[in-house]
């Protein structure tokens, strides 16, 4: 239980410090006098650079929906909902953020590489580590699937109480 | 079913391509590390990377200690993988409720905590020793960063432990029948 509790307490502090780091970022990318994308200035607007925008901008959404859903489903665990319906919806939830991110993160990049002229780094190869989208996808796979084992779960669990 | 195939083609795809990675790399640092002979292969003095494309100059002991925190990393980034995969094949073939499964996914989070931890040391290791600076702060930057990491290790461990009680659930199911 306590190592629930420290769980919980580390995804609220991860949730609420992203969201303010965003949108300290965001704050400034404002303020200046010319649109603004990670410290990069674009005086002119073209269609590319539109769409590298909301790329950017969906990037840290897509991160924040996996996120808050991994706070509900520590939430759940706290109220010993383990084999529920809640339970499972969110661990669908987790997977289909890892897989949006990992697709907006890899258009991203490839735009990146366009509007910054830096050569085609779509599947450059990186594989080692945990930010390469294939591990995102494959894992945001692995949580769609998890739900169907809870749901499997749930239907033992009802079947053991009408037992009983 | 289809989604299903999906995660087992590239679960194994995933884990065959970052094995020979593993392996190239950490055999091309056994041998910057071993021979030392300048020829093509260095340390990243600056940052924390591994293989640089001039000519190497003679290693010092402090790069001997960089090429040994790196080889951990990729052993711990393969390690985390080939639980995770071993897990997943476990799952797909309709096993859910396994010790097997279980065992894998708390090695899964052990490794992936492992392998954040040796990255920290690594890349302060690089900024004390190369550039004379020490960083401290919390790092929000999505995917990589130290917290999430730390986050989605403890949460494979904590699915381990709801296996497990699947497990008992399974158990006492059949024996009622």
């Amino acid at each position: 239980m306590r190592s629930l509790m420290l769980f919980k307490l580390m995804i609220d502090l991860f949730f609420y410090g992203s969201i303010m780091s965003v949108l300290v970022t965001l704050g400034f990318g404002i303020s200046t006098d010319s649109f603004n994308i990670g410290g990069q200035r674009f005086d002119d607007l073209n269609p590319t650079i539109i769409t590298f925008m909301i790329f950017t901008l969906l990037r840290p959404i897509t991160f924040f929906i996996a996120v808050y859903h991994i706070k509900q489903l520590a939430s759940s665990f706290i109220k010993g909902e383990i084999f529920s319906d809640p339970t499972s919806r969110n661990l669908k939830m987790i997977g289909y953020g890892f897989i949006l991110y990992s697709v907006v993160e890899s258009i991203g990049e490839y735009l990146n590489s366009i509007v910054n002229n830096i050569g085609d780094t779509i599947m450059s190869g990186n594989f080692m580590g945990f930010n390469s989208a294939w591990f995102q996808f494959t894992l945001g796979l692995l949580f769609v699937f998890m739900d169907r084992i809870f749901q499997n779960a749930k239907a033992l669990e009802q079947e053991n109480e009408l037992t009983i | 079913m289809k989604s299903t195939n999906l995660l087992n083609v590239l679960i194994n795809v995933f884990y065959y391509i970052i094995l020979n990675a593993g392996l190239v790399i950490t055999g091309m640092l056994i041998y910057a590390g071993i021979f030392d002979d300048r020829v093509g292969i260095s340390v990243g003095r600056s940052s924390f990377g591994i293989v640089d494309r001039e000519f190497a100059s003679a290693l010092s002991p402090k790069d001997y200690g960089k090429v040994i925190i790196a080889i951990c990393i990729v052993i711990l980034f393969i390690k985390t993988i080939y639980h995770l995969r071993k897990a997943t094949l476990k799952m797909i073939k309709g096993e859910m409720f396994d010790q097997v499964v279980s065992e894998n996914l708390k090695w899964t989070g052990i490794s992936m905590i492992l392998y954040k931890v040796s990255s920290l040391i690594g890349n302060l290791y690089s900024e004390v020793l190369y550039q004379n600076q020490f960083t401290v702060g919390f790092d929000f930057g999505g995917f990589e960063s130290f917290i999430f990491i730390l986050i989605l290790g403890l949460f494979f461990i904590l699915l381990s432990n709801v296996i497990k009680n699947g497990i008992t659930l399974k158990s006492e199911n059949d024996l009622t029948i």
